[in-house]
């Protein structure tokens, strides 16, 4: 399959500035050729009751609220599926069903390594600042990836992301993808996360220089890559099983490199380069939103250059305690990132962060409304740029891009990981039927669904080989109510 | 009983029933769950004792640390960017300690990009970096002999003729012919391929040439020469280690003991012991914490991660090197920015200057600003987390997982008393592993969310007091923070637990109560006979099995 070309400059005016159509009909292509993409996006924290919308016949609307969490998804709704009632497969397997016991061993906090694979979590190592907990089953994302070889053919199989610079190893840190099994086979490996929108940037467009030098530094990358995996080779031979394996995934990732500089070459033009002082190191980025916005349109654009067709996003740990909001203080004054010093001591009573605010969603509810806005409200921007590029077919690229949008716990200090209500936008040529409100998953009122029913219409709607279900196989197949 | 029996007793005292899943348990990695020992190997119950004492663990492959990387660049280019800053962030692995595990395309990327910038900037003079010039005829001869001497280095073992070959090849046909690149493009792209080679990215070496001895292999000198530095240093080799390889001179027990004094007294241990101190007391990401109090920030936090290292270098490699000194030493050292966080107004400028802590204020590396404001809350003191990382990374105890659907503890309320905020640990499922957390944790109230000094919290006056839970198997009451290191720094499992924290460190894997146990029982022998030398039990470590030997790994096939 050949990739698109386009225009830079058509491409910069998408990226950039206003959001026109980006690609006119290149040739005619079928519908079935258009590929299908899949970004999934996780959000830490819960939220509050004004998060659920009113029902309005098969449809909903925004609650009417002050800074209404869902009012920024209200132009989108046709390409929405608005689900709850949805139960994640919690913590470590006790013995105690999650059907029974939604609560069994771990909240909402320690649910990101299984929010998306659809079987419970086992133990991990012991980090210095918790306990963690680890994936036991590829996440849907990577699943997509490792079935479907048009998609891991891609230079790049997936884009894992997060807009803020986090260490490793605390329990909130944990990434939201995990891919193959580790050494010892009991859990889940998980890609590195790109964080720096400029380094991802440089890796999918190939930086500043121009199109020879680039070239010729490519040819230079080869022969160090080539030079680097002969000498692999000849350790191999020699190694044990285990170093075998690591030997194996080095020389898988040169392989992949050496993809990404063989098709970065040539059509596929760079936006434009967004202004570098948005990223910082820091924890609690001051500019985190745009950053978050910078990976969402290095997202769309390579996607629509066929880089990549998958991509993951957490916002950002799954306690996002190191998250302040300065750029909503225009609208609630307290989120300004300034510590007056007159707070009360004691543990998590600060007003500015995001786990903070959720603990205290009662007496802090407009702030709580106001900083789950801000995360719809760029989910509502990925939807618009989708929306608004188009695919050589002629059609939206939403069309054939699905976005999962996963809150991890219900509540924001009650750390509940049932009755979860989660969005789904965007499509896969048709298979589901969207602008639809599903108070229940399961269809049935007031009983809980896992999240399998809905994974696993995703692995089955992307174009997988089919299966009965994804996950542990317990916890049941096909949510057949998302089809319509 | 031998010394090392004491040990034992600890570990077979926390087993008694306890709360927490029923008992405290220890975070080895070996069989038993007593300690690094069991009985049975240690009486010869299984295969008797000769037997354990010739055994030595696997050692894998493993990439280089960030901090390993930077320091190697260094000592290899004087390249001193730090340019494994830019990696993607390591796991802490089982170890609690950085290890590199992800081999994806992100992070052997960025691996490629760094070995590219720091190759550019190495081959700006070529003639100083080659040891030749390579300019006209002799161009081969150079490059030939660039890469034997450089090769070595990097490569930490010495290059076979076939290998220097290749990367002639490397250079003349790739990079000259098909490339068609000029010396001033083909040098930094030959020494970027060598700093992209598995042989200079991985901790390896020349194992394949490990020599059986017993039932197990014997590294070669140049492996073993790698091994000491990176244990002492967090870097390859210098030019005198790699000589006594070359002479064959580290084959004794006295020879290696002697490197080991001089790795050890070297400037290039503190880059070791900061490494280690900063991940086992969990304040590498500091710099970074978000914490609500006038004047925090990166530059306070680098000046406190900074102290730390100062701290532990001074009593480990300069001092007494004793635990109990680490542990409860009032003298440290700090700049003008740091003297003013701890009120003192003397100390000027950005050198830092001796500073002594009032009697009864602070005492040991663990009341120093760093650990206690990296384990803490935005804005307060966080008992748990502080008693979980004296429990967990000072005790070698285990704590399980908190579970679902915990309820918050009331709302601060300066009227009312920290303790009985807390009380609904006491009680119920909490307790079990609360209890083992929080009274630990309330000793260092005196410290608020950035490691200040306060004699009130709220309005009410700072209780410090309290017990720990089952160090060295009793219950053990103290009236401060300053008053528990006295106890923690003469405690034998306190001990026994920093030697394995280095163990785990130094050979980035858990110790296996199996075949480690000599190794263990020799460094543990040094710790307690010389009253807790530290540099007496990492000399020990470094002569022991599990530095000069390697066991056979499944499936590996020696030449």
């Amino acid at each position: 399959m050949s990739r698109y070309s386009f225009d830079r400059r058509t491409l910069l005016a998408g990226l950039g500035g206003g959001l026109v159509p980006l690609l006119a009909p290149h040739g005619a292509r079928a519908a079935s050729a258009t590929p299908k993409r899949l970004v999934v996006i996780a959000v830490p924290n819960g939220y509050t009751a004004d998060y659920l919308p009113e029902v309005v016949g098969t449809g909903w609307q925004a609650r009417a609220t002050e800074f209404s969490p869902l009012q920024p998804l209200e132009p989108w709704k046709d390409r929405l599926l608005v689900m709850g009632g949805i139960n994640v497969q919690n913590g470590i397997d006790t013995g105690k069903d999650v059907k029974k016991d939604p609560n069994a061993t771990i909240a909402g906090h320690a649910i990101m390594p299984f929010l998306l694979t659809g079987a419970k979590g086992v133990a991990g190592p012991s980090i210095p600042d918790g306990w963690s907990l680890t994936a036991s089953h590829c996440s849907v994302d990577q699943y997509v990836v490792q079935k479907l070889p048009a998609v891991s053919g891609r230079p790049f199989p997936s884009l894992v992301m997060r807009p803020v610079a986090l260490s490793a190893g605390g329990y909130g840190n944990t990434p939201l993808s995990y891919s193959g099994k580790t050494l010892d086979g009991k859990s889940h490996n998980a890609p590195s996360i790109r964080e720096n929108p400029f380094t991802v940037f440089d890796d999918l467009f190939g930086g500043k220089i121009d199109i020879t030098a680039l070239q010729r530094q490519r040819a230079k990358r080869k022969s160090i890559l080539d030079f680097s995996s002969r000498q692999l080779k000849q350790v191999q031979a020699r190694v044990g099983s285990d170093d075998k394996q690591r030997i194996e995934n080095h020389l898988t990732a040169i392989t992949e490199i050496e993809k990404q500089l063989a098709t970065m070459s040539g059509a596929c033009q760079a936006p434009g380069r967004a202004d570098e002082t948005i990223w910082s190191t820091s924890q609690s980025n001051p500019k985190m939103n745009l950053v978050i916005r910078t990976q969402i349109d290095l997202t769309v654009a390579a996607m629509a250059c066929d880089l990549t067709r998958v991509a993951s996003h957490s916002w950002c740990s799954s306690n996002n305690n190191t998250i302040v909001f300065p750029w909503l203080a225009d609208r609630i004054a307290s989120l300004n990132d300034t510590w007056t010093g007159t707070e009360t001591g004691g543990s998590g009573n600060n007003l500015r962060n995001h786990h903070t605010i959720a603990h205290n969603e009662g007496q802090l509810k407009r702030e709580k409304n106001l900083v789950d806005r801000f995360f719809i409200e760029c989910f509502a921007y990925f939807i618009e740029k989708l929306s608004k590029t188009m695919d050589p077919d002629g059609r939206p690229m939403i069309e054939n891009t699905l976005v999962l949008y996963a809150n991890m716990q219900r509540t924001g200090g009650g750390h509940q990981t049932d009755n979860l209500q989660w969005f789904l936008a965007g499509n896969a040529n048709g298979y589901f039927k969207q602008g639809r409100y599903l108070p229940f998953l399961s269809g049935k009122t007031n009983q809980m669904a896992p999240t399998n029913g809905l994974l696993t219409a995703i692995v089955n709607a992307m174009g997988c080989p089919p299966v009965d279900s994804f996950g542990d196989p317990a916890y049941g197949g096909e949510a057949t109510i998302l089809r319509g | 009983m031998q010394p090392y029996s004491a040990v034992l007793a600890v570990g077979l005292a926390m087993a008694v029933a306890t709360a927490c899943g029923g008992k405290i348990s220890d975070d080895g990695d070996g069989r038993g769950g007593t300690g690094m020992a069991s009985p049975a190997t240690m009486t010869g119950g299984r295969g008797g004792t000769a037997a354990v004492a010739a055994a030595a663990g696997v050692l894998p492959m493993r990439l280089l640390t960030r901090a390993e990387y930077d320091n190697t660049v260094l000592d290899l280019l004087g390249d001193d960017s730090h340019p494994a800053a830019a990696f993607p962030p390591e796991d802490a692995g089982s170890t609690g300690f950085a290890q590199v595990q992800k081999l994806d395309d992100v992070n052997i990327g960025a691996y490629l990009k760094a070995a590219e910038t720091i190759a550019e900037r190495a081959s700006k003079d070529l003639k100083t970096l080659m040891g030749c010039d390579p300019a006209g005829a002799a161009e081969l001869v150079c490059v030939k002999s660039f890469v034997t001497s450089f090769g070595r280095r990097a490569y930490r073992r010495p290059l076979r003729d076939a290998e220097v070959d290749e990367h002639v090849a490397l250079y003349t046909d790739t990079l000259k012919g098909t490339l068609k690149l000029g010396i001033n493009e083909a040098m930094p792209t030959l020494v970027a391929a060598m700093l992209q080679s598995p042989f200079f990215l991985y901790r390896w070496e020349s194992a394949w040439e490990a020599s059986r001895d017993g039932r197990e292999l014997k590294l070669n000198a140049h492996h073993l020469a790698s091994q000491l530095s990176y244990f002492f240093w967090s870097s390859m080799p210098d030019a005198e280690l790699m000589a006594a390889a070359d002479r064959g001179e580290l084959q004794t027990t006295a020879q290696i003991q002697a490197q080991a004094v001089r790795l050890l007294a070297d400037p290039r241990a503190e880059r070791s012991i900061s490494s280690f101190v900063e991940q086992w007391l969990g304040i590498t990401a500091l710099e970074g914490a978000l914490r609500s109090k006038p004047g925090w920030g990166p530059t306070l936090a680098r000046a406190m991660i900074a102290e730390t290292d100062r701290f532990a270098a001074d009593v480990i490699l300069k001092g007494n090197g004793l635990l109990t000194t680490l542990f409860t030493s009032r003298l440290s050292s700090a700049d003008a920015t740091l003297a003013a966080f701890y009120g003192n107004k003397t100390i000027t400028g950005t050198t830092p200057q001796p500073l002594t802590f009032a009697q009864g204020e602070r005492a040991g590396i663990l009341t120093l600003a760093a650990t206690l404001a990296a384990h803490a809350d935005e804005n307060d003191a966080s008992p748990i987390l502080r008693g979980k990382l004296i429990r967990e990374r000072v005790m070698c105890d285990a704590i399980p997982p908190p579970p679902g659907g915990v309820p918050d503890l009331p709302a601060p309320d300066p009227n009312t008393p920290k303790k009985q905020r807390f009380a609904m640990h006491a009680q119920g499922t909490c307790k079990g592993c609360h209890e083992l957390m929080d009274p630990i944790g309330f000793a260092f109230e005196h410290y608020d969310n950035v490691g200040a000094y306060r004699t009130m919290d709220g309005k009410l006056p700072v209780d410090s007091s309290g017990a720990i839970k089952g160090l060295d198997g009793s219950d053990q009451s103290f009236t401060s923070a300053v008053d528990m290191m006295d106890l923690l720094g003469n405690s034998d499992q306190v001990r026994t637990c920093l030697m394995k924290q280095f163990f785990r460190f130094g050979f980035a894997r858990k110790e296996n109560e199996d075949a480690d146990v000599a190794s263990l029982k020799a460094a543990s022998d040094a710790f307690r006979s010389s009253n807790g030398n530290i540099r007496k039990m990492l000399a020990a470590l470094a002569t022991s099995r599990v530095m000069t030997h390697r066991s056979l790994a499944a499936g590996e096939v020696l030449p």
